[in-house]
């Protein structure tokens, strides 16, 4: 897809300004071990199913670092709406109208998607939607256009545990299988904190299969054409 | 605490109330549980990872299982103990600054919370309740128990419902009752006679017209200078308050409480029937240790003595409800028990003219010997005597056998291995014990070491003392002066390993009349009475109590302060797990027994049985190092 704008939409405050400079823009060593690879594991919640259209409502993110998810900063971030969203996505999200025009400016809470994530590849299970729908905002809010790299949980799933893929299609089937303890679910963050422990279990599976860099498994997932963008 | 904090999120929230539903964090503010929260990484580890390795530095975090199995495992490769779901590790090692003496592999796949080791010491210093928790671990779980125990059995006191029974079934004899023209001296002299601090004053047909109780005589006709040849019906207090026999107890406490009054006639159809005093309905309502031991030594007819015995069950019962811990209730049981057989010794002896003149004492052995008795308790005694010839030694017999009956019928079945005062084998003079005792010593065999087991806890109950006392320094001299038997001694009690699982968390019985239990008695509490009489004997002491043993022992050994402690809580915490599991039995009227399914334990109380049995291993563990073994 191709974006209209170069830059925002709205010109940012000079203090959103002065963070979106001071964004970190290395390139993360993607040969580096596995298990030293610090994560961002990501959840969107969104207005309705279109990844090109629907509004992103809220963003939740825990950090994985040196194989362990660290609680204290994990982020749950609301964006504030013009109008609230159709009342059939409250039922399934169950974030109120109200709540979701409490939430913070769309460029703040981008900003702070971005602080925390800084330039560590990306983890979701069905990662195409949370990217596309990422990308279009931080593009939309903050004309960035943001090359992290993508792991998306349910396609790496199958691949180190064919033998229970056929039967494992949502997370909730993984989590099931894997015998994960989940809190309450349906929330950004809860979804992306169930989904990093899920790629705990992934990563050390990765160890025994011999694939020992997040490159590998790059490489490995593209060239069995699973990956399904980038 | 929580102005440094970040805001709290959906998952930190999430993450403290899962956490608040398990020991100690229930107990701690929500402010620390958030700030340990904060501060915490979540890992995962496969089946057979190693989650820590024993080594030289301290650990560097402490791990809290979120789901999953740890073992703990030997340098020696065998696993010796399991952690379950909200356990944490390796406490000792991160509390005493030193390396962790396991290694700690997963026995299932397993995440845990991991807390690094300065913030652990910072929430140490923080939490009173997390500090409190960690560094007296036993402790602090008995004290989660001990709550609940109340609870559930404060609930059961209620569904007995006893303040709705009739009033009629409180009543245990007719009524001493007079007309209104007998004289004081007659009327008192017959409450003397029947033992009963009041006596009713009827009419012709029976009607109650007064009453007058013992607390009023003193008042009314001592201070008053009254003679004992004026009437009852001038000093009684007219138009007593009655109830109907059918009436619920409830009513008499009311009626007492209200009119300050202390014994109320019963009537049916207006006629007397009976006395109810407030001793009556409080004896129903808590029956009292100075309640039972009066009633005991009152006692002069052996046949209602089966009846008090039935009493102390009640009373064990409704202490333990109360949360009395088992090491006070074990002795007040005991006590209870020992008054009751001195009282049947006493109308054994008292009438039996062939014991005259002999110098004889009841030993009581085992359990009782060391004032640990559970609800279910056999007998084990024995007799020793100064000096006597085959007639009075028939007639010791004959004496202790009637005692024995006497026993049985009060509950304390008859040794089914026939240890009791009536066995001739038994029943021998203090030289003939002697004897019996260096043949023990001497010998060694298995057998030998079993009855120095039971008989090595001999306590004098009643009789002449100093024979015991003499035994019992005689027995330590030679027990002191043969090494070598204290060492078969105690290599026999390391043959009884406490059953920690290796697979499961406990290893249960093969036994199949009970499947699925462990043995509480032989394999919870045996370890710690066989290690204590170890150590009493190699240091001369005349204790037999199990605990007071432990706390002689622990100062001659240099054993530290805490670890006594939680020997101690550990021993009593498998006391008090017997005395629960028999007394639900004998509430839905099945003999009581030691054999305990885990499973049937809640998670605390599994978790606590599991530390206990740990701590059987240590002790088992300082008598190795003692013995060599």
């Amino acid at each position: 897809m191709i974006w209209p704008f170069a830059k925002p939409l709205l010109p940012l405050d000079a203090a959103s300004s002065a963070r979106r400079a001071a964004l970190p823009r290395h390139k993360v060593d993607l040969r580096q071990p596995l298990a030293g690879m610090r994560w961002c594991v990501v959840d969107v919640e969104t207005g309705g199913l279109d990844a090109q259209r629907d509004p992103l409502l809220s963003i939740g993110a825990v950090a994985i670092e040196q194989g362990r998810i660290a609680l204290d900063a994990s982020l749950e971030v609301g964006l504030m709406q013009a109008q609230s969203t159709a009342a059939a996505n409250i039922l399934i999200h169950g974030i109120s109208g109200s709540e979701q025009r409490a939430g913070q400016a769309p460029h703040t809470a981008l900003l702070s998607w971005l602080e925390f994530a800084q330039g560590a590849p990306r983890v979701a299970f069905h990662a195409a939607f949370d990217q596309t729908v990422l990308q279009r905002a931080e593009h939309e809010h903050l004309g960035l256009s943001i090359a992290a790299p993508w792991f998306d949980a349910a396609v790496v799933a199958p691949l180190l545990f064919p033998a229970a893929a056929p039967h494992c299609r949502h997370l909730d089937d993984w989590l099931a299988h894997f015998d994960i303890a989940v809190f309450a679910r349906h929330g950004a963050l809860a979804d992306a904190y169930a989904t990093a422990e899920l790629w705990l279990v992934l990563m050390q599976a990765a160890g025994r299969e011999n694939i020992l860099t997040a490159q590998q498994l790059h490489k490995l997932l593209r060239a069995r054409r699973w990956l399904s963008a980038n | 605490m929580s102005n440094t904090l970040p805001l709290a999120n959906s998952l930190h929230r999430a993450t403290l109330d899962a956490l608040r539903r398990q020991t100690p964090f229930a107990a701690m503010t929500e402010d620390e549980v958030l700030w340990l929260v904060q501060h915490v990484s979540v890992a995962y580890y496969a089946r057979d990872a190693v989650l820590l390795e024993p080594s030289d530095a301290p650990p560097e975090a402490l791990f809290i299982i979120k789901q999953g199995t740890v073992s703990g495992v030997t340098a020696d490769g065998q696993t010796v103990f399991q952690l379950a779901t909200g356990e944490m590790f390796p406490l000792g090692a991160l509390l005493a600054g030193r390396g962790a003496a396991n290694r700690y592999v997963a026995a299932s796949d397993t995440f845990c919370y991991l807390l690094p080791a300065a913030d652990f010491q910072t929430l140490l210093a923080r939490s009173a309740e997390f500090h409190d928790f960690c560094t007296r671990r036993i402790a602090s779980l008995l004290e989660e128990s001990q709550r609940a125990v109340q609870a559930e059995y404060a609930l059961a006191l209620d569904d007995d419902n006893r303040f709705a029974r009739a009033l009629a079934s409180l009543v245990q004899r007719a009524p001493l009752s007079t007309l209104a023209g007998t004289p004081l001296a007659e009327a008192l002299g017959a409450m003397e006679a029947a033992r009963v601090g009041s006596v009713v004053v009827i009419d012709e047909a029976a009607q109650p017209v007064g009453i007058l109780t013992l607390k009023d005589v003193l008042a009314r006709v001592t201070l008053a200078g009254v003679p004992l040849t004026t009437p009852i019906s001038d000093v009684m207090t007219p138009h007593p308050a009655t109830l109907p026999a059918d009436a619920p107890v409830a009513d008499a406490l009311v009626l007492m409480a209200r009119q300050g009054i202390h014994h109320i006639p019963l009537v049916r159809d207006g006629r007397l029937v009976g006395v109810v005093s407030e001793k009556d309905v409080f004896a129903l309502r808590r029956l009292s240790v100075e309640g039972i031991t009066a009633a005991i030594m009152r006692s002069d007819n052996p046949e209602r003595l089966p009846a008090l015995a039935h009493d102390i069950g009640d009373l064990a019962h409704s202490l333990l409800a109360q949360g009395m811990d088992a090491e006070n209730l074990t002795a007040i049981i005991s006590s209870l028990n020992d008054r009751l057989t001195e009282r049947i010794i006493a109308l054994e002896s008292e009438t039996d003219v062939a014991l005259i003149g002999l110098r004889w004492c009841w030993l009581a052995l085992g359990s009782e010997g060391r004032l640990e008795q559970t609800l279910a308790t056999d007998q084990d005694n024995a007799l020793i005597f100064a000096a006597a010839d085959d007639a009075q030694r028939d007639a010791l017999r004959a004496f202790a056998l009637r005692v024995n009956h006497r026993l049985d019928a009060c509950g304390f079945p008859l040794c089914k291995g026939g240890i009791m005062a009536s066995n001739p084998k038994w029943c021998l003079s203090l030289a003939d014990w002697q004897q019996q005792f260096t043949q023990w010593i001497d010998h060694g065999s298995p057998e030998s070491l079993l009855h120095a087991s039971i008989f090595f806890d001999f306590r004098a109950l009643t009789g002449d003392a100093t024979l015991a006392l003499d035994l019992r320094a005689w027995l330590n001299r030679a027990a002191q002066k043969n090494p070598r038997f204290l060492h078969q001694m105690a290599g026999n009690a390391l043959r009884n390993r406490p059953p920690l699982g290796v697979v499961r968390d406990f290893v249960l019985t093969d036994d199949t009349a009970h499947p699925n239990t462990i043995d509480l008695k032989l394999n919870g509490a045996t370890p710690f009475v066989d290690a204590a009489r170890i150590f009493a004997l190699a240091a001369g002491s005349t204790q037999t109590n199990t605990a007071k043993r432990l706390r002689e022992a622990a100062h001659a050994l240099h054993i530290p302060d805490t670890e006594l402690a939680d020997w101690n809580r550990a021993f009593h915490f498998l006391q008090l797990l017997r005395l629960r599991h028999q007394h639900g039995q004998q509430r839905v009227g099945t003999p009581p027994d030691n054999h305990l399914n885990p499973d049937t334990l809640n998670p605390l109380d599994r978790r606590i049985l599991k530390e206990a049995l740990r701590q059987a291993r240590k002790v088992q563990a300082r008598l190795a190092m003692d013995y060599k073994l």
